[in-house]
């Protein structure tokens, strides 16, 4: 599998955050989901892949080019879509489509108006009448009708009945049936990572705590459960983040099957993606 | 480069299509009056060539759409060349529409001196130009809210020059010279007008690359 996107040392400073050497990479073929909590770093690092800000620091290669030396070329093979739809209110589907062929060489209109019809979409009405889910919908309609290798996605399914990520969700996974394609999908909804993602990035307070594959994650992490006084029996290596109740603990660790042969008596769960989120993102000091 | 005058076309006409609709009703009825009149119309026309780039950046503004341009394979100089053209090309059709009208006029019987009208009219689109010029670089570089005031005093600084012009005007030898200008005086104009707008769309550039969205 090709590396579609490389980022490495990625830097950028405001006066009270830090993004601090980013580094990750998507490979072709797959769906890599982009997590963390809010103000964590996530647009800020979509946003450098864009090339919408300067950095302070680092690379970005996108198809083995860089992003910026190559900025148009290589904003010509990807899609995106925003938490929010960008579109003036004003505009039908059917003039976004006739402004965006004027912006990309590969603009497939057949196709731009199968999606429409697919997501049930009309033509002719203004993105004003439309409920969010269709403005979504239109958001996705615009990224993909370019014949896109790359889908960048800034929370593209908040906000959306279960029907409707589902069938957004089905189109991700055909999109990357093709080796030559990859999402990068920044999300707070883990279900939908659970269900679609191959790989998992995991930022906090701009850093990144871990980049491992989704079924690595899910097989080999665990969560061990035991009494708050039980955590200092545990080895620092079983305890990437901890939390602390008034009756039970729980603590992350990379190696599920290895911490249940260690501690005899306690329980040791697979690890939801939800719950690596929440002991990371709300946990003690380990 | 053509995606965003595109866009800002289609947007343009949907917003305008009442006030445009206004205009010809407008025109219509003032056809055959005085040349104050005709020039008014210019004005008038001007002042949309103005306000439609402005208002571009507000609606741009307003829908989000400033970041999602950036994720284009648009160039940075590109996007900002759009507003600049948008401008251009709304003052060049204000500019001939007014010549139209005041030739349209003058045959119609409405006594004027068509040398002075056209004079006038393309020191409206001139002076459009230059108030552009100085307008979108602080629009890019505070945002189109916080520019509104920089608009406010904008209008206010050249209905002052104009209201004064109008005022002493018949004792100034500049302004008798800028309503019959020599062609060198008007090539020298020109160039002028060129010259600061060039300058403007390399600042509004400059400023538009550091931006972050």
């Amino acid at each position: 599998m090709d590396t579609m996107l490389e980022i490495r040392n990625l830097t950028k400073q405001y006066r009270d955050f830090t993004l601090d050497s980013v580094s990750f990479s998507v490979p072709g073929g797959s769906i890599m989901g982009f997590v963390g909590e809010n103000g964590a770093g996530k647009t800020t690092t979509l946003k450098l892949i864009l090339d919408e800000m300067p950095r302070d620091g680092g690379s970005v290669s996108v198809f083995g080019k860089d992003n910026i030396r190559e900025g148009e070329a290589v904003r010509q093979e990807i899609g995106v879509v925003f938490d929010e739809c960008c579109f003036h209110e004003q505009f039908t589907p059917k003039n976004i489509g006739s402004i965006l062929k004027s912006c990309y060489r590969g603009w497939d209109t057949a196709y731009y108006r199968s999606l429409l019809q697919r997501f049930s979409l009309p033509q002719e009405k203004p993105v004003k009448v439309f409920s969010r889910g269709m403005k979504m919908k239109l958001s996705l309609a615009a990224a993909l009708a370019h014949r896109p290798r790359l889908l960048l996605l800034d929370e593209a399914t908040a906000g959306l009945d279960p029907a409707a990520r589902d069938e957004i969700l089905e189109l991700f996974q055909e999109f990357v049936s093709d080796e030559d394609h990859a999402v990068l999908f920044s999300s707070h909804m883990t279900e939908d990572l659970e269900k679609i993602a191959d790989s998992v990035t995991y930022l906090h307070n701009g850093r990144i705590l871990f980049s491992e594959w989704k079924d690595t994650l899910i097989d080999r992490w665990g969560v061990i459960r035991c009494g708050p006084s039980d955590l200092g029996r545990l080895d620092p290596e079983d305890r990437l983040a901890v939390r602390r109740g008034t009756f039970e603990a729980s603590a992350l660790t990379h190696d599920r099957e290895a911490a249940a042969r260690k501690y005899r008596g306690m329980v040791v769960d697979r690890a939801t993606l939800e719950e690596i989120m929440v002991l990371y993102g709300r946990g003690d000091q380990a | 480069m053509n995606g965003m005058l595109k866009k800002d076309l289609m947007l343009t006409w949907k917003n305008m299509k009442s006030l445009l609709l206004a205009l010809v009703v407008f025109l219509v009825v003032s056809f055959s009056q005085t040349e104050v009149r005709v020039l008014l119309i210019g004005l008038y026309l001007c002042l949309l060539g103005v306000l439609t780039p402005i208002y571009a950046f507000s609606y741009d503004k307003l829908a989000g759409w400033d970041g999602y341009a950036r994720a284009l394979p648009v160039s940075r100089w590109k996007i900002v060349l759009a507003k600049y053209l948008l401008g251009v090309v709304f003052l060049a059709a204000a500019l001939v529409v007014g010549v139209l009208i005041a030739v349209g006029s003058k045959a119609a019987g409405v006594e004027l001196d068509l040398g002075e009208s056209v004079s006038f009219l393309a020191g409206f689109a001139a002076g459009g130009l230059l108030f552009l010029s100085a307008q979108i670089p602080v629009i890019y570089r505070f945002g189109p809210e916080k520019a509104r005031i920089f608009v406010v005093v904008g209008v206010f600084l050249v209905t002052v020059v104009l209201g004064a012009l109008l005022r002493f005007g018949e004792n100034i030898a500049f302004l008798q010279a800028v309503l019959h200008p020599s062609g060198l005086l008007a090539a020298g104009f020109a160039a002028l007008v060129i010259l600061i707008s060039v300058g403007s769309f390399f600042l509004s550039v400059r400023i538009y690359k550091k931006r972050s969205f």
